[in-house]
């Protein structure tokens, strides 16, 4: 009431003297906002920058664990989910290989993938021009956003094709943007990985799983030099991060996801203290038949008898209509639990593995990529391979694939795709097409930057 | 104090001061005229009676009598009381005056009604601008929440859609059409006895979205539609200049109802309404559903139904019908309205309380209910030798709104029609062996609003020497609305075995404080036959608004839904506070020679936190002219053009409505944490450098009157060019936002013509009088530079309207595939985005309202129609493919077959192939989901007969029907609106009393 009277007072003098205060018009930042050079000022400001672009990879977009995410949407589009709810029309499509350049989870995933890059740009931009930041600890956050950003950069452009490798945050290059040539954004992700890693070497040391580090970015290097079929890389990548120390292949198939397990490289820290992963709510069969998804009886029959995975990781229900099974890989749910077990486990170890086999069967060494599958194997308590044809070794090294990986971010998909085998996918989907893939660039984007086409084939 | 920051007006300022001091003072006392007033014979009580161009008046008394001591010579005395237009009588050389008021008898030379311009009033003949008005009269019996409701159809050039058949929505209301390429950029200036009213969206987006189009609810929803004395819609560039930047889209002057002088009169008023919602699609019955469906797989080559189709494959009752209108929406709703007011008035004091109280249910099969309860308080005091006047009027308001979280209307179109019962034997809800997620479980959850709102005006005026007044205009405007959206476990399927643990409650508190502060001088002075009127003014506003989001979930227990500490788990999702701060320095100088000639200029600079450093500021202004032609001697004493007037102005004004902060660069705060740690993240893509939108209007106009004002017509041209437009320019993803605010060198012109006629043919016993209204609105995108470089490239064509739409050309259906096919633009072999070439207009082209009153003894009848020519987007654009697993329109039964040839809608598939998906997809984006959607609609009719009780006393019975019928070819649930899954208009019968005594 105060300010109420004192512009009243400056009203009625202004009317006379015909003056004005020019400050009546300026007014502080809102209480919800920091100016952003300021955020780079701090380290804790910074880390809740940095943080913040972690928890928008577990809740949103291509990484994320509910419904949105392409372990649910992939699982739909290959050969492992069956989706139970008719009204969801963007999910459907996945599930039915309708997908159409309109597809709404298509566009949110391109959105949100290039605002999590975004902020990526802007926190490696501020954090290069702060100058309170000490130094290490710049490396250290610099090179986790150089690893984020090559990871993102690399799951779009396996799913879309040729894509926009986005560097900056200037709004007025970014809109305009063409399509980077694949063998470009391959190179842009190796130079932003080879950056990381130094930075890694130079900052300050962090053995955190659910931040990335040196050997998560390892992990991540090992994956890429797989999918451009670099196999000696891929197989020294691999070898070094099984050799870590710390990190050993837990043997109990139960305890594999829980937050204490061995195996895991890199995984989410949960929203609140109390979550666990996003998974189970998702996958979790409340009622019978199911509402949303369930794995294909088709998925649960290929494992081999005895296979330890399908009894541990999957759970069979059933009731007078028929059998259903849940991927049971997380156990716990995370809506309304009181303490934390699992995280959303993004990288573990198992798949280097699977990747050190795969690299050492295209180099030509076939009994050593045997013995990496064994390991896998045993742990599942399935009999040892040995001699294989190198026909059967390849449909072995794929098999284990899909039986290890499944419903885990879209692996199944990536490695038939890697593989040059999604076509196979049309002996159990009839209505899958070669054109599939790649997904449709959405419309929106390509009305709105005319830049990115042409569209891909077939959409 | 820092230097005056208006450089350039001052000079102006200071040529207006001069011209006020320079004005000789010719104050005189004069002789006293004294009369009596009355109405067919019966002496009128507090008819103001007043002098001409000063502020020295009185009031008839008890017995209709008068005396007043006249200022001036040449003196001209003013009759006026609320029931009767305005009455002049110069002086001459008369003592005694005597005025016999008739309601509009023949040979008597009226004068027309003062109307509120809102800094100043204006004789309605002689005004230079373009307003339209309506009054209480007019909207009294009308069972609305939201007094826009009312005036839908009653003015030329403003449309006004409702976009919900539920109370506590919001509305899209276009003054002259769309200026501004955002949605939220069109929105007028709401003023409410001077205050400016509310700030645009009430409603927290995200949780009221699912049952209120847009999330949006509309400020005027706190007023009471019964306590409006008036609203005045300023169109042109001469009325809107003086509300400078925020004048673009027109302002809404809303003014509440005062003390009337008289002796005390208590009224009160009640009506009951019932009322049902209006659906116009048809839907197909069970056995032409199961048809389609089964058809549907044997066109997809599906031998077994797979285990979701549940309506085929056995898990439903093949026999069982449903209509689900009937079910969901079919709830008769009721509307209460009961308003007592007391007014009483001496020569000193008027005073006037109102209470009323509202409530309103919904046609959904549970208790839902509106419950508003407002009051008006108005007191006058002006001083016994006129100088001194003080004014308060208070708008005090408190609703509660209960609604379902989610609107069922969707569920009524989309569900089978043999989808399973609602509930079981048991009486419980049925799941079906969970094959069927029931509607009615969506009701356990819900969205309530609690607003308390108080808007309070002080106007006083000081009259400092004769003519020169000093005005001050307070107001102070609070509201506070606590939103909850609750969402039980019992909304889920009971087999998920789901505990109070899974329930969660949204909230969202928000509170908004603004105060203005307006002083301004008057000057109004007459010489010989030169008046001037003249004004200059500053405001001040500050605007704050805290907001604070909860988001609760793991509750104890589901009885305690209501008491977050109860939930395990809360979070502090948002806690905005936003301020708006705005300054600015206006005046008006009026002059008119004769009353004959008139010319107005009007200039204002505005200053708003809105925008960045160097751009806050912007100057807007006017010039309006008219002349009374019919007052020149080769007309006057005409008998068959009684006035005739033209005007015209020209002017620019501005539009801020464009959100705070926006040019900053910065981080903000998020609720979600990782690692413990609470995120920032960046805000959005800044800008620094965007300023205002401007609108040009130019504006001519003729109004003519014939026989005595028997018969009046307005003829009104209009063109408004809208530039600088500041938009959220659309981005490409790979931006990292969807938008960025921006000034676009972008230029719309509204264009049109507004024709109003109206006539009072019979006006004996009998009376009878109507009015039209016609507006012709065009728009049109004139200029955008580089258009196809833009983001804008496939949404608008320079040259068409922004209402375009860019569409397929459906070409007829494939005779060998039973799909629909199309023109294929490019010849590329295929039908894609760049195919879309057809342009449509999704818009109006004209639209009026036709309204009669009629009045035979003590008999009243008011008809309104209402209606629009315009192209809409219809049930095609958002319907599923005909054969999955939801319900269809009848007219989807003329599907593609080898019996069928010559079909408008392709062969039926379940949604499982490609290629009948696609081509549905695209068939949904071609020209064929744009159709008519004219529409006539009896908008409103009232029966009244009122019985005299005594000689003061009165009671009035009416009948009232809103949207009682509808003429047109629209396909979908509603022509006047659009939105698809939420509930349309409701068709009400009302029944009420007025008591006054």
């Amino acid at each position: 009431m105060k300010s109420i009277f004192i512009h009243l007072k400056q009203g009625l003098i202004a009317l006379i003297l015909l003056t004005s205060c020019d400050n009546f018009l300026d007014l502080d930042t809102p209480n919800t906002q920091l100016v952003s050079a300021e955020v780079f000022e701090d380290k804790k400001t910074t880390d809740a920058a940095l943080l913040n672009i972690y928890a928008s990879l577990r809740d949103n977009g291509l990484l994320t664990g509910n419904n949105s995410g392409m372990t649910y949407l992939l699982g739909l589009y290959t050969d492992e989910l069956d989706l139970y709810s008719i009204n969801l029309l963007g999910q459907k499509e996945f599930y039915e290989h309708t997908l159409s350049t309109r597809n709404e989870l298509v566009l949110t995933s391109w959105n949100t993938s290039y605002n999590q890059i975004y902020r990526l740009n802007a926190l490696i931009e501020g954090v290069e021009k702060s100058t309170l930041l000490e130094n290490q600890y710049k490396q250290t956050v610099l090179a986790e956003a150089y690893t984020m950003r090559g990871m993102l950069h690399l799951y779009l452009t396996q799913l879309f094709g040729e894509i926009p490798y986005i560097t900056t945050t200037d709004y007025l290059q970014n809109k305009l943007v063409h399509k980077t040539p694949e063998k470009e954004i391959y190179e842009r992700i190796e130079q932003d990985y080879l950056v990381a890693e130094e930075l890694f070497l130079k900052g300050t040391k962090n053995t955190s799983k659910t931040r990335l580090n040196l050997t998560s970015l390892k992990t991540l290097k090992a994956k890429y030099y797989a999918q451009t079929k670099q196999w000696e890389k891929a197989k020294q990548h691999a070898n070094d991060v099984i050799q870590t120390a710390g990190v050993t292949l837990e043997q109990d198939l139960s305890k594999e996801f829980l937050k204490e397990s061995k195996s895991i490289l890199w995984c989410f820290s949960p929203h609140l203290a109390t979550g666990n992963s996003l998974e189970t709510d998702v996958f979790m069969l409340k009622a019978l038949p199911p509402a949303f998804v369930s794995l294909k009886p088709t998925f649960v029959n290929s494992f081999e008898n005895g296979d330890q995975r399908k009894e541990i990781w999957i759970k069979k229900l059933n009731n007078n209509q028929g059998t259903w099974y849940q991927p049971y890989k997380y156990k716990a749910p995370n809506a309304s639990s009181t303490v934390n077990v699992e995280n959303s486990v993004v990288l573990r170890l198992a798949e280097l593995y699977l990747i050190r086999a795969e690299a050492n069967f295209q180099l030509s060494n076939f009994r050593e990529a045997e013995n990496d599958l064994n390991l896998i194997r045993k742990r599942a308590n399935l009999p040892m391979l040995s001699n294989l044809s190198q026909h059967d070794l390849e449909q072995a090294i794929l098999d284990e694939y899909k039986h290890e990986l499944f419903t885990e971010y879209g692996h199944r998909f990536f490695d038939l795709k890697r593989w040059n085998r999604l076509n196979e996918l049309q002996n159990s989907i009839p209505t899958w097409k070669p054109f599939m893939e790649k997904l449709p660039l959405p419309e929106k984007e390509i009305l709105l930057n005319n830049n990115l086409k042409p569209q891909n084939d077939g959409y | 104090m820092k230097k005056f920051y208006f450089k350039l007006n001052r000079h102006i300022i200071s040529v207006l001061l001069g011209l006020f001091c320079a004005t000789p003072m010719l104050a005189q006392t004069g002789k006293t005229v004294t009369g009596t007033v009355k109405e067919l014979q019966v002496p009128l009580v507090g008819v103001m009676v007043k002098e001409e161009g000063t502020n020295n008046s009185t009031f008839t008394d008890d017995n209709g009598n008068y005396s007043l001591t006249l200022q001036q010579d040449n003196a001209k005395l003013i009759f006026e009381q609320l029931d009767f237009p305005i009455r002049e009588e110069v002086v001459l050389n008369r003592s005694v005056i005597n005025v016999s008021f008739t309601k509009e008898e023949e040979g008597i030379q009226l004068k027309d009604v003062v109307i509120n311009a809102g800094y100043y009033s204006v004789k309605d003949k002689e005004r230079t601008g373009s307003i339209a008005r309506v009054t209480a009269k007019e909207i009294e019996n009308q069972p609305v929440n939201n007094v826009l409701s009312a005036i839908q159809g009653r003015m030329a050039g403003v449309s006004i859609v409702q976009n919900s058949g539920n109370a506590g929505g919001g509305y899209d209301i276009q003054i002259r059409g769309r200026n501004s390429l955002r949605r939220e950029g069109n929105e007028p200036l709401y003023i409410v006895d001077g205050v400016p009213f509310g700030s645009g969206n009430t409603t927290s987006v995200g949780l009221s979205s699912g049952i209120l189009p847009y999330g949006e609810s509309n400020p005027l929803n706190f007023l009471n539609p019964k306590e409006i004395e008036s609203i005045e819609i300023l169109k042109d560039a001469d009325a809107t200049a003086i509300y400078g930047s925020r004048g673009a889209n027109g302002v809404v002057l809303i003014t509440t109802k005062k003390g009337k002088s008289g002796k005390l009169n208590i009224a009160y008023n009640s009506d009951y309404t019932v009322g049902k919602v209006m659906n116009r699609l048809r839907l197909m019955n069970t056995s032409d559903y199961l048809a389609m469906r089964r058809t549907a797989f044997e066109n997809d080559g599906i031998k077994t139904y797979p285990a979701n189709a549940y309506d085929i494959n056995g898990s439903w009752d093949v026999n069982s019908s449903t209509n689900w209108f009937n079910e969901l929406v079919r709830h008769i709703s009721s509307k209460n309205n009961n308003q007592l007011s007391i007014n009483a008035a001496s020569d000193q004091f008027q005073f006037l309380m109102s209470m009323g109280h509202f409530e309103a249910t919904t046609v959904y099969p549970e208790p839902f209910r509106l419950k508003k309860t407002t009051a008006l308080i108005s007191l006058n005091y002006t001083s016994p030798n006129q100088r001194f006047s003080i004014g308060y009027k208070g708008n005090l308001s408190r609703s509660v709104n209960k609604l379902p979280s989610t609107d069922l209307f969707s569920s009524v179109i989309s569900l089978a029609p043999n989808a399973p019962n609602l509930y079981n034997e048991q009486g419980e809800l049925n799941w079906q062996n969970n094959t069927f997620v029931n509607p009615l479980a969506s009701l356990r959850g819900y969205y309530t609003s609690n607003g308390d709102m108080m808007n309070h005006a002080i106007l006083n005026s000081i009259q400092l020497i004769e003519g020169l007044s000093l005005v001050n205009n307070i107001g102070i405007y609070y509201s506070q609305s606590i939103e909850n959206r609750v969402s039980p476990s019992t909304i889920y399927n009971p087999n998920y075995n789901y505990g109070s643990e899974r329930s969660n409650v949204l909230r969202y508190d928000q509170k908004v404080m603004s105060y203005n502060i307006e002083p301004r001088l008057e000057y109004n002075k007459s010489i010989n036959q030169h008046h001037f009127s003249n004004l200059v003014g500053l405001t001040f506003q500050h605007r704050q608004t805290n907001g604070l989001g909860i988001s609760a979930s793991n509750f104890l227990s589901n009885s305690l839904l209501n008491d977050l500490s109860s939930a395990s788990v809360k979070t502090i999702s948002a806690q905005p506070i936003i301020d708006y701060t705005y300054q600015s320095v206006y005046g008006r100088f009026g002059y008119n020679y004769q009353s004959k000639y008139f010319i107005n200029l009007t200039g204002r600079r505005d200053g708003s936190s809105r925008f960045g450093q160097n751009f806050k500021y912007g100057n807007f202004g006017a010039i309006g002219a008219a002349w009374i032609f019919s007052k020149e001697n080769f007309l006057n004493e005409s008998y068959w053009l009684s006035f005739g007037k033209i005007r015209g102005s020209y002017g620019i004004t501005g539009n801020d409505l464009i959100g705070d902060y926006q040019y900053l660069d910065t981080y903000i705060t998020k609720a979600r944490t990782y690692d413990q740690v609470t995120g920032l993240e960046p805000n959005s893509l800044y800008n620094p450098n965007f300023s205002w939108e401007k609108n040009k209007k130019l504006e001519f106009a003729l109004d003519l009157s014939f026989f005595r004002d028997r018969i009046g017509f307005s003829l009104a041209w209009y063109r408004n060019v809208s530039g600088n437009q500041l938009v959220g320019i659309p981005l490409p993803g790979t931006t990292g936002f969807s938008s960025i605010q921006s000034n676009l060198p972008a230029k719309v012109e509204n264009k049109g013509i507004e024709i109003e006629l109206s006539a009072k043919p019979l006006q004996k016993t009998f009376q009878w009088k109507t009015a039209l209204n016609l507006s012709f609105p065009q728009n049109k995108l004139v200029s955008f530079p580089d258009l196809e470089g833009s983001t804008y490239a496939n949404t608008y064509v320079i040259g068409e309207p922004i209402t375009i739409k860019k569409l397929y050309e459906w070409t007829g259906i494939d005779p060998i595939t039973g799909l629909h096919t199309f023109k294929d633009f490019n010849q590329d072999g295929k039908i894609n985005t760049e195919d879309k070439q057809v342009i449509k207009n999704v818009g109006v082209k004209w639209f009026g309202g036709w309204s009669n009153q009629v009045q035979y003894k003590n008999v009243g009848l008011d008809v309104l129609f209402q209606f629009v020519k315009q192209n809409s987007i219809n049930y095609i654009a958002q319907s599923f493919i005909p054969g999955s697993l939801t319900n269809q329109p009848i007219e989807f039964l003329d599907a593609y077959s080898p019996n069928n040839p010559s079909a408008k809608y392709q062969r039926y598939s379940t949604g499982s192939q490609t290629l009948a998906s696609q081509a549905y997809n695209n068939f949904k984006q071609s020209d064929q989901s744009v159709s008519d959607g004219s529409y006539i609609r009896l908008k409103n009719i009232s029966i009244s007969y009122q019985f005299k009780i005594a000689n003061t006393s009165s009671l009035k019975l009416f009948l009232n029907g809103q949207n009682l019928w509808t003429l047109t070819n629209y396909f979908g649930a509603d022509p006047e609106f659009v939105l698809s899954g939420y509930l349309p208009p409701l068709k009400e019968y009302t029944l009420g009393l007025q008591l006054n005594f």
